[in-house]
C-alpha cells in the first residue's frame, strides 16, 4: 500500500509495526512529514490508520497579549486567595487553594493577616515621618516608644512583596514624634544613634531600590515601576 | 550617586535565562517574578493541552489560569528532582479532567453534535477524511474521545498530538510506559473504529472493510 512517487513507503506496513511496538517505527517520522505534501500518501495514511486524521486538530495561538492576561488573571486569583483568608480571620487556605492540595508550608500562614497589619503599620509609619518631617532624620530623636526595630522592618519588607537582597546593615530603624502601637524597640539610644534612618518599603509594586549615603545617613529610595524618572 | 542596590527588571532579565526548575525554586523563595516568567513560558502548552481537552479556549483558559495559581499555591511541594514539565502537566491534566467530568454531568449526550454533523454532511457531496477542515476534525475528535477513558484520552493526546515520549507521557500521567503503550494502542484501535462506524461518509473507502 504505497503512493506511486514514494514506493518505497509502505502505509499499512509502518502502521502495523507501530501498533505493535507502541513506538514510532523508522522511516515513520519521514512518512509523516510527506502526508501534508502529497495527497496520495496523505490518502493512504488514512485508510491504514483513520485515527491519523486527528493529527489536525486546529492549534490554538497564544500571544503575547493573551500571556499578559493570563499573569493578570492568577494575579487576581492570589489576592483573592489572600482577601478570603482574611476574611475568613483564618490563617492559610485560600479559595483556589481549597482542594486536594494543601496551601504550602507552614511559613505562609496568616499570610494574609501579616500582609494587611504590614500595610497598615507602614501606612502609619509613613504619615508619621511624613508629618514628623526633617526630625525623621535626626538621629537624635531616638524616643524608643516610637521606634520600628530592624526586624520588623525586615518581616514588613518581607510581606509587603520585596524580594531584593536589602544590603548588610540596611534594615535600620524608622523614628517618630508619635507611638505605633505596640511595635516599639528594645534598642538603646546609643544604637538608635549609631544607626541610619530608613524609610519605606511598604511598595508592593515597588521595581528599583535604590541606596545612597554612608555609616551616618543611609538612605533608601523605593521605587514603584510606574514612576517614571 | 544614589546606588541601584535591586532592579525588577535586571532581575526579570535574569529569570529569562533560568531553566524552568530554577524557577520553580525561586517560586518557593518566594519570587513572584519567577511566577510571572513561568506563566510567560507555560501558558502557550498548557491552553493547546487543555483546549485539546475540552475543546473550549474559554474554557481552556480557566483551567490554565488554575493550574498556574496551582502552582504557586504548592510551590513548597515541588520536589526538584521532578521534572517540572510532569508536574505542571499533571496538575493541568488533573483540573482539565475534572472539569470534564462537571461538563460531562451537565450534557448528557453529544447528540447535538452529531445531528450538527450530520446536516454538514448531508448538504455536501461526499466527502473524504482528507478534505475536513480543521473545525469538523476538532468536533469529531470531541465526539469520538468521549468514548475513551480517562486515561486513553491523555495518553493519545500528549503522545500522538503534543508529541510526548512513552516515557515522559507516563512521568506525567503517573503511570509505566507499557501502561502507556497499552493506553495508546487501544485508544487508537477505538478512534479506528468510530470513526468508521459513525463516520462512514469521512472514512477512505477501504477502512470499513478492514476495521469491520
Amino acid at each position: 500500500m504505497s503512493c506511486r512517487e514514494h514506493p518505497h513507503t509502505d502505509w499499512r506496513a509502518l502502521v502495523a509495526r507501530r501498533d505493535e511496538s507502541g513506538e514510532n517505527p523508522a522511516g515513520w517520522d519521514e512518512a509523516m512529514s510527506r502526508i501534508d505534501a502529497c495527497g496520495d500518501c496523505r490518502r493512504l495514511a488514512l485508510m491504514a490508520d483513520p485515527s491519523l486524521v486527528f493529527r489536525r486538530l486546529p492549534r490554538v495561538e497564544t500571544g503575547a497579549a493573551d500571556v499578559e492576561s493570563m499573569r493578570q488573571a492568577v494575579a487576581s486569583l492570589r489576592r483573592a486567595s489572600r482577601v478570603t483568608a482574611v476574611d475568613e480571620g483564618g490563617p492559610g487556605r485560600g479559595v483556589e487553594s481549597g482542594g486536594a492540595e494543601s496551601g504550602g508550608a507552614g511559613s505562609r500562614r496568616g499570610d494574609g493577616l501579616r500582609r494587611v497589619a504590614a500595610a497598615i503599620l507602614l501606612a502609619a509609619a509613613g504619615l508619621a515621618a511624613w508629618l514628623a518631617g526633617p526630625a525623621v532624620l535626626d538621629p537624635a530623636n531616638t524616643d524608643p516608644a516610637a521606634i520600628v526595630t530592624t526586624a520588623e522592618l525586615g518581616a514588613v519588607a518581607a510581606s509587603s512583596g520585596f524580594t531584593g537582597e536589602l544590603p548588610s546593615g540596611m534594615a535600620p530603624p524608622l523614628t517618630s514624634d508619635l507611638a505605633i502601637g505596640s511595635v516599639t524597640s528594645r534598642l538603646s539610644a546609643e544604637d538608635l544613634a549609631s544607626r541610619p534612618v530608613f524609610e519605606g518599603l511598604s511598595q508592593p509594586s515597588a521595581a528599583d531600590v535604590y541606596q545612597v549615603g554612608e555609616e551616618d545617613l543611609l538612605v533608601v529610595m523605593v521605587v514603584d515601576e510606574t514612576l517614571d524618572i | 550617586m544614589p546606588e541601584l542596590a535591586y532592579s525588577a527588571n535586571r532581575h526579570r532579565q535574569e529569570l529569562t535565562e533560568a531553566s524552568d526548575k530554577e524557577l520553580l525554586l525561586a517560586m518557593q523563595e518566594g519570587d513572584e517574578l519567577a511566577l510571572d516568567e513561568l506563566i510567560g513560558r507555560k501558558t502557550g502548552p498548557l491552553v493547546q493541552l487543555a483546549y485539546r481537552i475540552l475543546g473550549d479556549y474559554e474554557e481552556a483558559r480557566d483551567v490554565v489560569q488554575v493550574t498556574l495559581f496551582r502552582v504557586w499555591e504548592n510551590r513548597d511541594k515541588f520536589n526538584p528532582r521532578w521534572s517540572p514539565n510532569t508536574w505542571i502537566y499533571r496538575i493541568a491534566n488533573n483540573l482539565a479532567i475534572d472539569h470534564l467530568r462537571s461538563r460531562k454531568s451537565r450534557e448528557k449526550t453529544h447528540e447535538p453534535v452529531r445531528q450538527h454533523l450530520r446536516q454538514v454532511a448531508d448538504s455536501r457531496d461526499r466527502r473524504s477524511l482528507t478534505e475536513l477542515h480543521d473545525d469538523e476534525v476538532m468536533e469529531i475528535f470531541q465526539e469520538l474521545a468521549a468514548e475513551l477513558t480517562e486515561k486513553q484520552r491523555m495518553v493519545f493526546m500528549l503522545r500522538e498530538i503534543e508529541g510526548l515520549s512513552s516515557k515522559e507521557v507516563g512521568e506525567a500521567l503517573g503511570c509505566r510506559e507499557s501502561t502507556v503503550r497499552n493506553h495508546l494502542f487501544n485508544a487508537r484501535k477505538l478512534l479506528r473504529r468510530e470513526v468508521v462506524r459513525r463516520y462512514p461518509e469521512y472514512a477512505p473507502a477501504d477502512a470499513g472493510e478492514e476495521l469491520a
